[in-house]
């Protein structure tokens, strides 16, 4: 009786936690949030861009992480959009291609930014980091038109930029690793890049902050509630913010209590065997 | 001869790409940036072959009618079907974005969704303070379970600046340690793989 | 010709750790001297997932993860899978049992589908090797998931042995094959998924520990080698560390300035 007391069906934790993530988006309980310093990093090195300075975003998640990415990619984007950065955006996941159209006009297209101009999608990439590399030599070779079939070289944006190592910066949104991106164009260019990854990724990406190999990384839907409060304009990641929290602590309380059961039945055996 | 010709290609493609990385060689560098193009066109076929396996795999058993042939049916009739709006009326159309906004994602999210509780039973199964190295691995799950969400700084200020630095000191030094290693066991197994040393690559044993 | 300014130091390491590894490879061909590795619960662990399988007669269930073979992080963490993969299907091919594996990547299942068939060749029974012994599921990560869940659940697994280059879906294997009861037994290097798998499983081969039991599984004197060589290069790691520690706390850059030399 004990041990199923301290050690609840599995149900009954999956039931536990769908209750108490389900409460606070339907009751918001407008917990702070606070930005941490890799969000502060990010946030500030964007905004000491100039207008007019490039950047190329790389989609590198597929649909199943896009709940915990996508608001990251948008708050980013609005970012850019609202500093006038020019955006060249490609993904390296074939499902992603509708995605990443749906995001440059969600916040690149609602700005009124020309397209060609201010903003390029250039779509769907086969070869990950070999292409990675190849872009290195040429972007126009690897890509030859943008996702609508457009020759890449009439689009007014490629007037000044022919290969990798011509863009500013790099953003790099990413599920897999931060690695192949560190390898093809920092190790190889300097070229800066800021990493959004998934919140299990955050820790091992910490040494490739500290040495100076990413500007930052911003960490799962946490990281996206920072940036959407410092642009101010609240989004997914923020009205998801409580629901993690009470969740967190449901796990945190579970977890004490089934160490409770572990210790009372230790020293129940204790006991009997005394 | 059918193993030789592999590995000599391996050979001179893997070193070529990694000298061109470090060697400045104006016919090297010309090369790599040829040889580079022509990976990505490799991955695309890739992709073409993963569609053809999951053919001749499904298709059999529904022939047969064994097993999972409903399921096997259901998957060969949507991934033709998707191959040809796509190909045919182009990714914007309506059939298109029906499979994709209204079945892929929905479901790959929920999926994925399914994590959260997953690892809540599992760490709710696996985190007992049996001794003292598993009693610290609790306390700083516990700690950094609080400060990486929003209800941590709310509780007590401490939590998100300790958080912190056991993410920045502890955890920064044994992920160094990872990766070091990790790249090491990397550059040997590939440098295996390129001098030939090693044709797992190829199928079958060495 | 010249060596881009920069890469020098890493270029010489480069060369340094080539010729460390295959000098250490060609004396472990040469020499019969045995290898000694320390203990890996993981390894040990093998055998009672075939002796389970065989036992109750419930198939064993191998998956590689969603890493492909040509990716330079991921190739070599499913090629140590495959060691395992090798020795397992040689395994079960001599006793009879049951093995179901499943793949997402297409690279990975062509030479796995081959490593398998090779393991039944070897056991002298290649007439028992099935399509359904190596099955490739789907490119996308989260049905390739569900789809290798749906088959551990169907066939009832005893064993789940998760050997190679994982993403998120790692936790959903190996919850599944908790609920099922089977045995499970782990391995990757990939330090984001390591604590799923560590937690959910049975036992798990942490980081290089993989390699290792692809290794003494095999048997191959080659893989000793690059074990070794790979030690001597930590080894050198280390001193680094240590002296740069040393140097940098005092003011001196000389090592940075090497490093970036």
């Amino acid at each position: 009786m004990q041990n199923r007391l301290f050690n609840p069906d599995k149900r009954i934790t999956y039931l536990l936690l769908l209750l108490v993530m389900i409460f606070p988006l339907i009751n918001p309980l407008g917990i702070a949030i606070k930005p941490s310093e890799n969000t502060l990093l990010a946030y500030n090195y964007v905004e000491g861009l100039q207008p007019g300075s490039t950047m190329i975003l790389f989609i590198d998640f597929g649909m199943g992480q896009s709940a915990e990415l996508t608001p990251q990619v948008i708050a980013s984007l609005k970012h850019f959009s609202d500093k006038g950065l020019k955006l060249f955006a490609a993904t390296q996941v074939p499902e992603m291609s509708t995605a990443l159209t749906g995001y440059l006009a969600e916040t690149y297209g609602a700005a009124n930014k020309e397209y060609g101009v201010d903003y390029v999608d250039l779509g769907y990439f086969a070869g990950a980091e070999s292409a990675i590399g190849a872009m290195g030599d040429s972007l126009i070779d690897v890509f030859k038109a943008d996702v609508n079939g457009t020759d890449l070289t009439t689009l007014p944006i490629f007037k000044s930029i022919t290969k990798l190592p011509d863009i500013n910066v790099m953003f790099a949104v990413t599920a897999s690793g931060t690695i192949p991106f560190i390898r093809q164009a920092n190790a190889k260019f300097g070229m800066p890049i800021i990493f959004s990854v998934n919140a299990v990724m955050g820790p091992a990406n910490v040494p490739y902050v500290q040495s100076g190999q990413a500007v930052s990384v911003l960490v799962g839907s946490t990281g996206a509630a920072e940036y959407e409060t410092l642009i101010n304009q609240p989004g997914t990641a923020s009205a998801a913010m409580d629901a993690q929290s009470l969740a967190h602590l449901v796990i945190i309380l579970l977890i004490v209590w089934g160490n409770i059961g572990y210790f009372l039945e230790q020293r129940r055996n204790k006991e009997k065997n005394a | 001869m059918k193993r030789t010709i592999p590995i000599v290609i391996a050979f001179l493609v893997g070193m070529g790409l990694m000298l061109d990385n470090f060697i400045t060689f104006a016919p090297l560098n010309t090369a790599a940036v040829s040889v580079r193009s022509w990976l990505v066109i490799i991955a695309l076929f890739s992709i073409m072959v993963a569609a053809l396996n999951l053919l001749l795999v499904h298709i059999p058993r529904i022939k047969r009618r064994q097993g999972t042939w409903v399921q096997s049916s259901v998957l060969v009739v949507f991934m033709l079907l998707t191959i040809l709006t796509g190909v045919f009326m182009g990714t914007k159309n309506a059939v298109y974005s029906t499979f994709y906004n209204g079945i892929l994602t929905p479901g790959s999210t929920t999926v994925n969704s399914l994590l959260a509780f997953f690892i809540a039973s599992a760490a709710v199964r696996t985190f007992r303070a049996r001794s003292l190295e598993s009693s610290l691995l609790l306390l700083t799950a516990i700690l950094l379970m609080l400060s990486n969400v929003t209800i941590g700084n709310a509780i007590s200020s401490v939590i998100p600046v300790m958080g912190k630095w056991v993410t920045n000191v502890p955890n920064a030094t044994a992920q160094r340690g990872l990766i070091i290693t990790s790249s090491l066991a990397f550059v040997t197994i590939n440098l295996r793989n390129i001098l030939g040393l090693s044709t797992q690559w190829l199928g079958g044993k060495d | 010709m010249s060596i881009i300014a920069g890469k020098i130091f890493s270029f010489l390491v480069l060369i340094l750790l080539s010729v460390m590894t295959v000098v250490m490879i060609r004396r472990m061909q040469k020499s019969d001297e045995p290898v000694d590795i320390r203990r890996l619960a993981g390894l040990d662990a093998l055998e009672e997932v075939v002796g389970r399988a065989t036992e109750t007669g419930r198939p064993i269930h191998y998956n590689p993860g969603i890493g492909s073979i040509e990716s330079a992080s991921t190739g070599a963490r499913v090629l140590g899978g495959m060691e395992v993969l090798g020795w397992l299907s040689y395994q079960c091919a001599r006793y009879d049992t049951r093995l179901i594996s499943t793949y997402s990547s297409p690279s990975s299942y062509a030479i796995a589908r081959e490593v398998v068939r090779n393991g039944y060749v070897q056991a002298g029974k290649p007439e028992n090797f099935k399509e359904e012994t190596a099955q490739f599921l789907s490119n996308n990560q989260m049905a390739f998931a569900m789809g290798a869940i749906s088959i551990m659940q169907r066939e009832n697994i005893a064993s789940n042995v998760l050997i190679g280059s994982y993403g998120a879906e790692c936790l959903l294997l190996a919850e599944a094959g908790n609920t099922l009861g089977a045995i499970q037994i782990s391995g990757d290097t990939n330090a984001y998924q390591l604590p799923f798998l560590i937690v959910t499983c049975d036992y798990s081969l942490i980081a290089e520990e993989l390699f290792a039991a692809g290794a003494v599984l095999s048997n191959n004197r080659d893989v000793y080698g690059s074990l070794i060589a790979q030690d001597y290069g930590k080894i050198i790691a280390v001193a680094l560390l240590v002296v740069g520690t040393v140097l940098v706390t005092f003011g001196n850059q000389a090592l940075i300035q090497l490093l970036s030399w």
